[in-house]
């Protein structure tokens, strides 16, 4: 079974985007528009990599990755940040989060640190 | 001795500040409403002294003046005038008045007028007594309406009158809005030009007027000079009566009472806006590179989406994905072009070029990139463009794009309620008397109270990464540059409608607005509202092209 990627994006042109590179290279995806969405859908969802938006109308990425790294259940799930931010907020520390990719990517690029951090599909 | 004075005063406030003088001296004021009335009064009274104003409605002022000398001769009278009538203080002497007093009147010189009263009345008892005329008329009375013993009281009751005149003139003029407070939060005291921009707000709850609460505010600076007997500072917007609002900086002091408890606190605001909108703009300047460089980051992010999609398609022979790509790259490409435009827009000070403009076609034209916008989106779109609708004067390529704004953040409101469900956005063109109203309504995701009253707030955005805080501000401009209104009516989950009012003739309502009183007199160089609406300094443009 293919690896899962949980998109966290409220920008439905990047969430797209981002699905279409993951799906390109054999994983699975599923979107949430906003941190409350995600957080929902990680109660049915076991996903093997998330990556998420910081500045979201709904709520700010941080929450989302403050509450992951309490969760028992979640808190090994790494996490790419995918930010325009030149300075991601302080509450990600970098040493925590997977990785760091700035806004905007290239999709190689960003596959080869997906493929970094859990593998091929 | 206390005597009854006389006061054929129409004027209620000089009335009452006469009659307050004349009680401080001990004496009895008697008004009289009416001619009538001072003549029943002045034979029934037999008052030594009468004050008579040249002001009055019921009767000629000399005429009656005649009358009453004719009816009591011992009594004397001053006579009161305005500065514009001098000749009628002179003609009141010529027909036995015993002074006349300019007005606005004060104590010290009524009081003079008043011991010349006295020493008439008596030379004329005097002359009576040497004359041989019986003495024992009831209306020849005794005039000591400034004895001995009350001379030296009126005179520091003058003084302190006099003070108290001058400071409630300081207190009147002083550039600021002065307000004082009791412990209960209730108005009362509030100075003249306080009273000019907020109405006379005196007996009421501060925090009601100011705020709406019907019980204190949470943090209150007033409650804090209470406690602490410091002078506190904070800023806030205030709402003044013709609905501007104004940025003012607001100092507390303790006002202490005879034993030293603070009775009350007086609130001194300054009008900062001018200062403000400087300030903003020159820090708008600065956040803009940063609103716009995020923004523009996640515009290019999803073209960048688009252009994978066509490539990949191409690669895949897969000309459906291609399509889909090149939607996305079109949409992204105008969104980069209209955020590019929205930033020249804002770097540069631009006034409206009017011209007389049919409403129907230009609305059509609105309509049209309306649809446009809706329809790639999947959207429904109805345009209602009413009749009669007539010509008005404005800038239609300021106009035109600020209501396409409008309509451009209703179809990203449809497309952010993710509650899914098909979508409709009506744009409504009608016509009341002069103003030309458009209606935009959405059925998408709404917005709650704190978003609704940032909207038009510049740099502020509900579309995380793909806004930039720009459009709505610009189109507020625009609107308020036509002298128009832009209102919003929202409820979370049940949409939007934004209620756009353009006045057919703005030159002439903006005139109009000028033409009225300078609300704020202490700021001579506030800008005329069409023109330099952000204040000088270079502009970047100009700064490039050297």
């Amino acid at each position: 079974m293919a690896k899962k990627i949980m998109i966290i994006e409220d920008e439905i042109h990047v969430s797209n985007y981002l699905e279409d590179i993951f799906r390109d290279n054999g994983y699975d995806t599923v979107c949430a528009p906003s941190v409350e969405q995600g957080l929902e859908l990680l109660a049915g969802e076991k996903p093997d990599l998330i990556t998420l938006d910081l500045q979201m109308p709904q709520g700010h990425g941080t929450r989302f990755y403050q509450s992951i790294r309490k969760d028992d259940k979640h808190k090994d799930i790494p996490i790419v940040v995918i930010t325009g931010q030149s300075a991601p907020h302080r509450a990600i520390k970098p040493n925590k989060a997977a990785a760091i990719v700035q806004k905007p990517f290239e999709p190689a690029q960003l596959v080869e640190i997906i493929q970094k951090v859990i593998g091929p599909a | 001795m206390a005597h009854k004075i006389l006061l054929v005063v129409e004027d209620d406030e000089l009335r009452r500040a006469l009659a307050a003088m004349v009680s401080r001296w001990a004496h009895t004021p008697v008004s009289a409403a009416d001619p009538g009335e001072a003549l029943s009064l002045l034979l029934r009274e037999s008052p030594p002294l009468a004050i008579l104003d040249n002001a009055l409605v019921s009767a000629d002022g000399l005429g009656l003046l005649a009358q009453l000398r004719a009816a009591r001769p011992w009594t004397e009278i001053i006579y009161l005038v305005r500065p514009d009538k001098l000749e009628r203080g002179a003609k009141a002497l010529e027909q036995g008045a015993s002074d006349f007093l300019v007005k606005p009147l004060s104590p010290s010189r009524l009081a003079v007028a008043v011991k010349r009263a006295q020493e008439r009345l008596s030379t004329k008892r005097k002359l009576a007594v040497l004359s041989g005329q019986p003495l024992d008329d009831p209306a020849a009375p005794e005039l000591d309406i400034l004895s001995e013993e009350l001379s030296h009281g009126t005179v520091c009751q003058t003084q302190l009158y006099d003070s108290q005149q001058k400071y409630q003139q300081l207190f009147d003029e002083v550039p600021c809005y002065i307000s004082v407070l009791d412990r209960d939060f209730r108005i009362t005291a509030l100075n003249r030009r306080f009273k000019e921009d907020f109405g006379n707000l005196a007996g009421h709850y501060c925090f009601d007027v100011y705020k709406g609460l019907c019980e204190g505010c949470p943090e209150c600076p007033v409650a804090d000079t209470f406690r602490d007997g410091q002078s506190h500072q904070y800023e806030q917007v205030v709402t003044a009566l013709r609905g501007e609002q104004y940025n003012v900086l607001t100092w507390t002091a303790p006002i202490r009472d005879s034993g030293g408890e603070i009775s009350q606190v007086m609130e001194m605001s300054t009008n900062i806006t001018q200062i403000r909108k400087l300030q903003d703009h020159l820090s708008s300047l600065g956040m803009l590179i940063g609103s716009i460089s995020h923004g523009v980051k996640g515009l290019i992010t999803a073209l960048d989406g688009g252009m994978y999609g066509i490539r990949v398609g191409l690669e895949k022979k897969d000309y459906e994905r291609v399509m889909k790509g090149w939607e996305v790259v079109q949409i992204m490409v105008g969104r980069i072009r209209r955020t590019v435009l929205d930033v020249l827009y804002y770097a540069k000070d631009r006034d409206l070029l009017s011209e007389e403009v049919e409403v129907a076609g230009f609305a059509r034209q609105v309509a049209l990139t309306g649809e446009n916008a809706a329809k790639k989106q999947g959207l429904e779109f109805e345009a209602i463009i009413g009749p009669d609708l007539g010509v008005f004067a404005v800038d239609p390529n300021a106009l035109n794009p600020a209501l396409f704004n409008i309509l451009e953040n209703a179809v990203d409101a449809c497309l952010a309620d993710r509650n899914g469900g098909r979508h409709k956005i009506t744009f409504k063109v009608s016509r009341e008397d002069d103003v030309v109203v458009f209606d935009v309504i959405d059925d998408g995701m709404g917005m709650d109270e704190a978003t609704k009253e940032k909207i038009f707030t510049l740099f502020f955005t509900s579309k995380g990464s793909s806004g930039t805080g720009l459009g709505l501000f610009i189109a507020n401009d625009t609107v308020q540059q036509h002298a128009g209104t832009i209102t919003v009516d929202s409820e979370p989950g049940q949409g939007s409608h934004f209620h756009v009012r353009i006045p057919v003739r703005p030159r002439a309502r903006l005139r109009e607005a000028q033409a009225g009183p300078e609300a704020l007199p202490q700021m001579p160089t506030r800008p005329a509202p069409q023109t330099n609406r952000r204040g000088g300094g270079p502009r970047p443009a100009e700064a490039e092209t050297r």
